[in-house]
């Protein structure tokens, strides 16, 4: 999932004038100094996927899958969600990939699918009698789950503790929520999350403040913090 | 606890490392000298970490390709099956010939079986 950074300076921005290269320098983000830029491997495989590759869509599901399920679980708070949009995603990505312009990263243009498909679920399960009579089993399905990898976040935090915190988020508006959930994710960008969510940067910056803020309030309240 | 709305967006953005360099620099020189600031820093940090937690799946599975390779949609796709199902269609058809032939040849005696 990190195929899409390079240390180095692509060629165009190589060969600027001093100036302009003090200038780029400038305007280069910490954390976008890992330039975000399509990566020759990727446009290959999008290029041997569009042929009808089948091994090239496999390895392309096993670079961007962990992606993927991570943003549908966040989002969905659910296993057997997550891994129903991640399934339905890849499925729709096969079918559309011939449609990929490349002018965003591969990663960011899969993430917005998987994020459309986890919002409409989350939206017809937030609508779903069982959950309007809170007969809904969400946290329950995460223990079922075969381990295959166990991510060293959730290895700190006592389910108590994880249970409280997710509350808490999902109390948070959906458009502060969606900014926090994509945030969580640490390679993310401002730009990226702007590209995921179709927002405005500044936006991304005003509500993932916004969200900071209220959910330290909150953390202090239930003296999680 | 609360400062300035630029300096509290710029202390958000400086956590994520999505100031400049220049920006970056600046910052750091009022954190060394600014005591609450530091404080509010380490505030977000620790919010984002509890949250990073919370929201990290427990498990990510390995993805199950096949599950997804056997998908109606992409095997009908993939080269194999769009050139299996015309080659069915030509085997039923000419079946269903040799069959008719047969029988009508039979019918005027011609062949026996």
């Amino acid at each position: 999932m990190h195929a899409f950074f390079v240390s180095i300076p692509n060629k165009s921005q190589q060969l600027v004038s001093k100036p302009d290269a003090e200038k780029s320098r400038e305007s280069i983000t910490m954390r976008n100094r890992k330039f975000s830029i399509l990566d020759s491997s990727d446009s290959k495989r999008v290029a041997r996927v569009v042929k009808g590759d089948l091994r090239a869509f496999d390895e392309l599901v096993h670079q961007y899958y962990g992606v993927a399920y991570s943003l549908a679980y966040k989002v969905l708070n659910n296993d057997d969600d997550a891994r129903e949009i991640t399934q339905d995603a890849f499925v729709r990505i096969h079918k559309a990939i011939g449609s990929f312009r490349g002018d965003a990263s591969l990663k960011t243009w899969i993430m917005r699918i998987v994020m459309r498909l986890s919002l409409n679920r989350r939206r017809d399960r937030s609508r779903s009698a069982w959950r309007r009579l809170g007969l809904h089993h969400d946290e329950e399905s995460v223990h079922t789950t075969v381990p295959n990898y166990q991510t060293p976040e959730a290895e700190y935090l006592s389910q108590e503790t994880r249970m409280q915190v997710q509350r808490l988020i999902d109390r948070l508006p959906d458009s502060l929520r969606q900014v926090v959930i994509l945030s969580s994710f640490e390679d993310l960008s401002y730009d990226e999350i702007a590209q995921i969510l179709n927002l405005p940067i500044g936006t991304v910056s005003s509500r993932l403040h916004v969200a900071r803020k209220k959910l330290l309030l909150q953390f202090r309240k239930h003296e999680l913090l | 606890m609360f400062f300035g709305k630029k300096k509290q967006r710029r202390l958000s953005a400086y956590l994520d490392g999505e100031l400049t360099v220049k920006q970056n620099v600046d910052f750091g020189e009022q954190l060394a000298f600014d005591a609450e600031l530091r404080s509010q820093l380490a505030d977000f940090a620790a919010t984002d970490s509890l949250v990073r937690q919370a929201l990290a799946p427990a498990h990510i599975p390995v993805p199950s390709t096949s599950s997804i390779s056997e998908d109606k949609e992409i095997r009908i796709n993939s080269p194999s099956y769009r050139y299996l199902k015309p080659a069915a269609f030509a085997a039923a058809g000419l079946l269903v010939t040799a069959g008719l032939t047969f029988a009508s040849l039979r019918r005027r005696g011609i062949v026996r079986g």
